[in-house]
């Protein structure tokens, strides 16, 4: 039996929290993340007319709103038995590489690149978008605003507003493209995919040149031998919008495909007595504990989870990156937790690549941009959030209301991993009861590789996310307590 | 002059959506406000705000603000006097927020020349989507409040 109940605290300051428990030694005998989520939703969505759902949940969350729009518009495609027209699914699908390009440009300077570019042991008042730019100039840091607002602008201009798109509908989108719009978005784009090669390069010079920074990455710590999860196309190549979802076991092989209304057969969800937080398992491996392996039914989803879980990317330059990248790594998969860094900017340069063959596309003026909408029943949509796979599953009764509601979001998804990774590098780093800041910063790193979301907003800047950390020793005492952008 | 009027917060926590609701409102008044005023719907907008307020001369916003008054209570106040703390002054949920992102503002030189925050006191933050009693009570004269502000800021703002 499990009780669902909201709580305020939580809910309202939004914070992670990181228990870790020493033993009589002083060494890490287990560690314990806790996210905070926006909780009751389903039961919020009750009652509320269908059509509602993509504003509704794109409120959910101000750092994906596009993600959540486009996986409640799929469901709703399904659950009203609709495919949209062509021209619909192109103009949605260049609006969420609108997003995917702000938001990992966000990830990369601001929240989890400032650990190498100005480095791990780097004071926290130094790690942030602030010394990222006095380490790569000022100059640079007026093209990082640019093309992240650049992103924002093309969700903008398609999505029709500036934060909460309100172009999704049943069957396809409100709005379509003018011709003077085409010409504006691609001359940003173009803009887009040289800014993408730069940041890569930056990549490149900061970390992959940098043997201490490599050593550190390939580190056992940091390493997590589970499955991986992502959408692909019909060929296994990535995709963020659009596909069925592929797992691939620790070892890379194909470990399943299949449509994301099929969900429930594939992914289970553990609940543990310690926390709110579901973790979710693949059914037919079994949930077997926080462990990684073959034997485990932990996977990872996400830029790491989407390149391990593909056969690649579909746009030649990102695919190059990709295939240096395995290379670098010594083939697939690739287990290190901070090459969510490296697969992230990839990814970036796939999304702008992306986006201007959408935009050349002749077909993107179209008109024809909605179809009829048949009678309501149930549907399954799925995206790629940034952050990892999204998953919204609705069921509509016959006026059109919502009869029940599940989401499964990116950030549950990869809680198994991100919970032993925390664990992982706390092991790895706090020996013999010593901890500092710099020491918690190796432990946070962990997670932030995964870039993960607090359910509302709660990204704050600069440098960071709302964090608690507290460290217990072996008789469960209260032993030190770090915290970083929590109001306490 | 390119006055913006960006409405911020939840309307999935109730009251914390005041500043969404206020926009919804002052969309439909266009007709009263200067030709210089934009209306934005911020949402939860985070980092996406830098590049909203990256467009203005002058930020107008609207959001629920903690600061310890009677529920549907507003204050006006300037971001200078925000970051003073001589008050005690708490955003809502997303509290953190929009403080960092125009700290950042400031430091990238992408701040507009003024920026005001109208506040107004919550009464109930927690999920569900239409406001307390005596917030929605309250809108119509939290609107005309609003709508008479920002036509003494654009006058004085033409001078």
């Amino acid at each position: 039996m499990k009780t669902i109940t909201i709580d305020p605290i939580t809910r309202l300051e939004g914070h992670g929290k990181i228990s870790i428990f020493l033993n009589d030694a002083g060494d890490v005998e287990n560690a314990y993340l806790q996210i905070p989520e926006l909780r009751g939703f389903e039961r919020f969505a009750q009652g509320r007319r269908a059509e509602d759902m993509p504003q509704i949940t794109s409120r959910i969350c101000g750092v994906c709103p596009v993600a959540h729009h486009f996986a409640s518009t799929k469901a709703l495609d399904a659950a009203f038995h609709v495919d949209p027209p062509s021209a619909a699914k192109k103009l949605r699908e260049l609006l969420y590489c609108g997003y995917i390009i702000y938001d990992h440009i966000l990830h990369f300077y601001f929240l989890g690149g400032p650990d190498f570019v100005v480095g791990p042991d780097a004071p926290a008042a130094k790690r942030n978008i602030l010394g990222v730019l006095e380490k790569v100039g000022l100059d640079v840091g007026k093209d990082v605003i640019k093309h992240r607002a650049y992103g924002q602008k093309i969700t903008a201009i398609l999505g029709g507003k500036a934060t909460h798109p309100v172009c999704g509908l049943p069957g396809g989108v409100s709005k379509g493209l003018s011709k003077d719009e085409v010409i504006e978005i691609k001359d940003m784009i173009v803009s887009c995919v040289g800014f993408a090669q730069f940041t890569l390069k930056v990549f490149d010079d900061v970390v992959l040149s940098n043997k201490k920074y490599m050593e550190l990455i390939c580190s056992d710590g940091y390493s997590l031998k589970t499955y991986n999860m992502g959408l692909v196309d019909k060929h296994n190549k990535m995709n963020f919008y659009d596909g069925k979802i592929r797992v691939t076991d620790p070892d890379g092989g194909e470990f399943a495909l299949f449509d994301g209304k099929e969900y429930t057969e594939y992914i289970g969800e553990h609940v543990e007595d310690w926390t709110y937080m579901k973790y979710p398992y693949l059914k037919k491996i079994g949930w077997h504990g926080l462990h990684d392996g073959k034997n485990s039914g932990i996977y990872r989803v996400g830029p790491l989870g989407r390149l391990n879980a593909s056969d690649g990317l579909a746009t030649p330059l990102a695919e190059k990156e990709y295939k240096r990248m395995v290379e670098t790594f010594g083939g697939k998969p690739i287990h290190s937790t901070l090459a969510f860094h490296w697969a992230r900017l990839i990814e970036l340069l796939y999304a702008t690549e992306r986006a201007k063959e959408l935009i050349e596309d002749p077909k993107i003026t179209s008109t024809h941009i909605r179809n009829d909408v048949g009678a309501p029943s149930e549907g399954v949509g799925v995206v790629e959030a940034a952050r990892g796979t999204l998953i919204h599953h609705y069921t509509v009764d016959s006026h059109g209301l919502i009869k029940k509601a599940n989401l499964v979001v990116a950030t549950t998804n990869n809680a198994g991993a991100i919970t032993m990774s925390v664990r992982d590098a706390a092991k790895a780093v706090i020996k013999g009861g010593k901890v500092d800041e710099g020491i918690l910063n190796h432990v946070e790193m962990a997670f932030r590789a995964y870039d993960p979301c607090f359910g509302c907003a709660t990204h704050t800047l600069p440098g960071g996310m709302p964090m608690v950390v507290n460290i217990y020793d072996s008789k469960k005492q209260l032993y030190r307590r770090f915290s970083r952008g929590v109001d306490e | 002059m390119r006055i913006g009027v960006i409405g911020l917060g939840n309307p999935l926590q109730q009251d914390d959506g005041i500043g969404i609701v206020l926009v919804n409102k002052l969309n439909e008044r266009k007709h009263l406000l200067p030709s210089d005023v934009e209306i934005l719907d911020g949402g939860t907008g985070g980092m996406s705000l830098l590049h909203l307020f990256a467009r203005f001369d002058v930020v107008f916003i609207l959001d629920a603000v903690n600061f310890c008054r009677k529920p549907a209570e507003s204050r006006l106040c300037t971001y200078d006097e925000l970051l003073s703390k001589k008050t005690p002054i708490t955003m809502s949920t997303h509290e953190t927020d929009v403080l960092h992102v125009l700290r950042l503002a400031k430091e990238l030189n992408q701040i507009p020349e003024e920026v005001y925050i109208f506040g107004v006191q919550p009464k109930t933050i927690s999920p569900g989507m239409h406001l307390s009693r005596e917030l929605q009570d309250a809108v119509p004269s939290l609107v005309e409040t609003v709508v008479k502000k920002i036509v003494v800021l654009s006058q004085r703002k033409k001078r």
